[in-house]
């Protein structure tokens, strides 16, 4: 993992994150904040998992600190956190297990493609469990219900 | 509720205008992709600035029926949510109106919801479309493969998005607008990588579908979950999953014409 690895990791996910907020019709004075988040999350996980870390892990302290960041960030820009949240996550989606998923079923290949979807199905889950902790560490209603 | 507004005394005819536009407020959300949890929240603050007392709501994805308990008596407003869609602009501003607004009248907010519905989206089809695909573009890359992936991925990618803008303003079922995404994604993006020759084309197969990936319901159900909203939670998770199957189904067709080989 190289400085220079780590600079064009960052200008695709800044694209990538740029990209969805277009798409998302977000306000233009925020699309740099969104991108910022989504490079942030996705170095985050991408360093991690050079470094040896789990796919699952790796991908949960990312979306925590797309969460955490997100907030941060929405509450300067006085913004819904959802514009920054689902911008942010969007380059880990777990695009190749899914998709192994579908290969292996259409060839009836129906052990490995449940293997593929179990996984597909655990980064979703780490990617939803790393935002929620984001939620419930900054929204502090959210632990007790009224 | 922060908001300390002086309670109004409307009349029977001004609570039924109060009650229009809050509801009004709250469909704009779900329109704009807020989760139903967001939106019950802005409408209470909502009917707390017009000086309502008694406010009520049951916010469904794509359902809200509000009630006020006046001195009038109660009222009730239903209204249909018609399509699920992603507007974080016109979220981000109703936003700022709850924040900035101590006091409103129903007839501003009405006048001031008109204007935000008139408002045209910030970027242009062709602008959306080329964000997209250098977004797919670099989704590729990210996924390990190469620029010409990439190629292939971006050029999916944006004739998708323009097919699925001009589907959706003929008003067409979201589930086949997604399949027909995916299938014209991964056949425009298979045919180009097949002609310039890039050696792993399930990458950019990949790629070029993940602008209909249903990001934001997939968010908002989790959010609606958290909040203990489990009705919306779920009925927005299962609209996820709905959405996600019907790109593997788009893309199985384009599969099956290639014979499986892509992997």
């Amino acid at each position: 993992m190289t400085l220079t690895d780590l600079l064009l990791q960052a200008v695709l996910a800044l694209c990538v994150t740029i990209g969805f907020g277009v798409l998302f019709n977000v306000l233009p004075r925020a699309l740099i904040p969104c991108g910022l988040v989504g490079v942030l999350g996705h170095l985050a996980r991408f360093s991690l998992r050079q470094l040896g870390v789990s796919n699952e892990v790796s991908t949960f302290l990312g979306a925590l600190v797309v969460g955490l960041f997100g907030y941060w960030v929405s509450r300067r820009l006085r913004m819904p956190r959802l514009v920054f949240t689902v911008t942010g996550i969007i380059t880990m989606i777990p695009g190749i297990s899914a998709y192994e998923t579908i290969i292996f079923f259409s060839r009836g290949n129906i052990l490995d493609g449940l293997q593929s979807a179990v996984r597909a199905g655990l980064a979703t889950a780490a990617i939803a469990i790393g935002l929620s902790t984001a939620r419930i560490l900054t929204e502090f209603e959210l632990s007790f219900y009224s | 509720m922060s908001q300390s507004v002086a309670i109004k005394d409307y009349s029977a005819e001004h609570t039924a205008e109060a009650l229009e536009a809050i509801t009004r407020i709250g469909v704009r959300m779900l329109r704009s992709g807020a989760s139903s949890s967001r939106t019950k929240d802005t409408m209470d603050r909502v009917a707390a600035i017009l000086g309502i007392e008694h406010f009520e709501t049951f916010v469904t994805p794509t359902k809200i029926i509000s009630i006020i308990y006046g001195k009038q008596g109660s009222f009730t407003r239903a209204m249909r949510v018609p399509l699920l869609g992603v507007n974080m602009s016109a979220m981000s501003k109703i936003r700022t109106l709850i924040l900035e607004t101590k006091e409103m009248t129903p007839d501003a907010l009405k006048t001031w919801l008109d204007a935000l519905e008139s408002e045209k989206l910030n970027y242009t089809t062709a602008v959306v479309a080329v964000a997209v695909a250098i977004a797919c573009g670099c989704f590729a890359i990210i996924l390990g493969g190469g620029l010409l992936e990439a190629i292939g991925a971006a050029l999916g990618a944006a004739v998708a998005q323009i097919a699925r803008v001009t589907l959706d303003r003929r008003h067409v079922n979201p589930y086949i607008i997604t399949a027909f995404g995916a299938f014209v994604a991964s056949l425009i993006s298979y045919a180009v990588m097949k002609a310039i020759g890039a050696p792993t084309p399930r990458i950019g197969l990949i790629a070029s579908v993940l602008l209909l990936v249903p990001g934001v319901p997939l968010v908002t159900a989790l959010l609606d979950l958290l909040h203990l909203d489990l009705i919306s939670g779920l009925a927005r998770g299962v609209y996820a999953i709905m959405l996600v199957v019907n790109i593997g189904v788009g893309m199985l067709v384009v599969l099956a014409l290639t014979g499986f080989s892509i992997l």
